[in-house]
């Protein structure tokens, strides 16, 4: 189990790096780096440091938050369908961040645009919390998601359109496919410590997680009653949705697929399961962000367009190797 | 002597006033089997999950090793007892060995050893060793009973509260699980558990209790409390006790 691990960490740090080296330019990173170093502002530090360092971190980092998210909502709702964009968590919350951002709140301080967003994650969840209660079986409540999913797009456009803002359209594309191109250092700093916060979180609940395996009823017994947990771990998953979303928008199925590809390493152990997705989704997203810039096209692909390509497929196949 | 659990005056009511627990108390020493039996509804499984901390009562104290259960925290409840529910649930599809650590959780990661050596003494005691690497999902709904039990041993507890361990077995596990529970009160340790086989509960019970709509109606030994007119109170059947086989026969059940 722990080659498998460490086999993970060496497989992100080795996209990280194709990712520093990825971009419509040709960049020599020595150079760049010796640049930084003599203090001199050549094009190529500015390409490195300032172009693709936010976004290789930005990758790395919003692909270990969603992860996470999914491996939590997974082990909080016992679902292995719950994902932080199948539920509508990240949809809510973009839908409060586009209102922020559009309706000039977020100018009022730095910390309102990934605050509307943690909210709306937030808010997201603790809905979701309250339908697990009423509807039990695990296809009712992801049509619940489905349903809360299409209502908050709705209504994100529909923001969107009474914006004062006449490029907003453009920017419906980024709240709902998602992307990290073209992000300043700035932003990096901004989710950092949402990050930091909303995964110490989820991992200190990594063994209630454990003893939700049996049941709520059950957990309690083993001294992990949800009651002492459920908000470190809707605190947790609106962190990392939220920092991820605000500067980020929502990319989807990551949170959805790591969780499930990983699950069997991990023998089924959804604390576990937490560590793992960490490294997980940095692979699947840095993966997806290398793609996106060395596929031919005069545009270039949204991110959350190829998790979306590379995720639907891969899921329906695994859902097909899994009944047979 | 302290009592390892001692309830008193348990109260608990449904929104429409509907009472569930009527003032129920009781008492579980070291070393003795203490069965609560009733019919169908007469509030068996809802006085455990009160007893086990799943369910507040409205009112009423539960004093376990002699401390107020409310004062202690969730995780040092559930280092003094351990419960069985009636129908376990597995969300995750994990091997037995698996199941039965996480008896283990609350213990943190600093007593694995140990840890290791309960779960495989459990699994040994349930006759389940075999069957550690299995899958659970695969086994039979009494060899999941039989895994849950080993779980719920393998946390090694003091007081072991469990609801109904014989309702899926064949009579041959029905025994075992009984002498498990017996071996564990020899061994000092005090089990409370809610039976349906009255006939079980006359042969392994030292003392039983008889709940009839949430309250007890009779406490004592199972000779006194299988009487006739207890019998015919709470589950209306014309029954008695033959002492000498601890086998409870039923006449009729008109």
């Amino acid at each position: 189990m722990r080659t498998s691990l460490v086999f993970l960490c060496v497989l992100v740090a080795v996209l990280w790096l194709i990712e520093l080296q990825s971009g419509a330019a040709s960049v020599n990173s020595w150079v760049a780096l010796t640049d930084w170093w003599h203090g001199i502002n050549s094009v190529a530090r500015i390409i490195l440091l300032e172009v693709r360092l936010p976004r290789a971190l930005l990758a790395l980092l919003v692909g270990a938050a969603l992860a996470i998210s999914g491996a939590a909502l997974q082990g909080l709702l016992r679902n292995p369908l719950a994902s932080p964009d199948i539920l509508g968590v990240s949809q809510t919350s973009a839908l409060l961040a586009v209102c922020a951002l559009y309706f000039g709140f977020s100018r009022l301080a730095w910390f309102v645009l990934p605050l509307a967003a943690l909210g709306g994650a937030a808010l997201a969840v603790l809905l979701l919390l309250q339908l697990t209660r009423r509807l039990a079986d695990a296809q009712s409540l992801i049509l619940a998601g489905i349903a809360l999913t299409a209502l908050t797009s709705a209504l994100t456009t529909f923001a969107l359109n009474y914006a004062p803002n006449p490029y907003a359209l453009q920017e419906v594309y980024f709240w709902m496919l998602g992307s990290v191109a073209n992000r300043s250092i700035a932003e990096v700093l901004l989710a950092v410590p949402f990050f930091a916060v909303g995964t110490a979180l989820l991992l200190s609940s990594r063994r209630c997680l454990d003893a939700l395996s049996l049941g709520e009823d059950t957990a309690a017994t083993l001294g992990f009653p949800l009651s002492h947990y459920r908000w470190r771990l809707i605190v947790g998953v609106a962190c990392n949705v939220g920092a991820a979303v605000a500067v980020s928008g929502s990319i989807g199925f990551v949170g959805l697929i790591v969780p499930h590809i990983l699950r069997p390493l991990v023998k089924s152990q959804p604390g576990q399961l937490l560590w793992w997705s960490l490294p997980g989704g940095s692979a699947l997203v840095l993966l997806a962000d290398v793609l996106v810039q060395h596929l031919p096209g005069t545009q270039e692909l949204q991110l959350g367009v190829l998790t979306a390509l590379l995720g639907g497929p891969f899921f329906l196949w695994l859902l097909l190797r899994q009944r047979s | 002597m302290t009592a390892l659990l001692s309830a008193t005056g348990l109260l608990l009511q449904t929104g429409d006033g509907r009472i569930l627990l009527n003032r129920v108390s009781l008492q579980v020493n070291a070393g003795e089997i203490v069965g609560i039996i009733g019919a169908n509804g007469a509030g068996k499984s809802t006085l455990l999950k009160v007893l086990a901390g799943i369910k507040p009562a409205q009112s009423g104290r539960v004093l376990l090793m002699g401390q107020d259960a409310n004062s202690q925290s969730a995780l040092q409840r559930a280092r003094l007892q351990s419960y069985l529910e009636q129908r376990p649930v597995l969300h995750w599809p994990m091997r037995v060995q698996q199941v039965v650590a996480l008896a283990r959780l609350q213990f943190g990661d600093g007593e694995l050893a140990a840890g290791a050596n309960a779960v495989a003494q459990a699994l040994a005691a349930t006759g389940m060793g075999d069957f550690s690497q299995r899958d659970f999902q695969q086994l039979s709904e009494g060899e999941k009973l039989l895994v849950n039990l080993a779980r719920v041993l393998a946390s090694e507890p003091r007081l072991l509260l469990a609801d109904e361990p014989t309702a899926a077995l064949d009579p041959a596990h029905q025994q075992r699980v009984m002498q498990l529970l017996r071996q564990r009160a020899q061994d000092g340790k005090g089990v409370l558990v809610v039976l349906h086989d009255l006939t079980l509960a006359a042969r392994y019970c030292d003392r039983l209790l008889l709940l009839h709509e949430g309250a007890v109606i009779a406490e004592g030994s199972p000779a006194a409390v299988l009487s006739r007119a207890n019998l015919q109170r709470a589950f209306q059947i014309d029954a008695v006790l033959d002492a000498g086989n601890s086998t409870v026969i039923i006449h009729n059940n008109s």
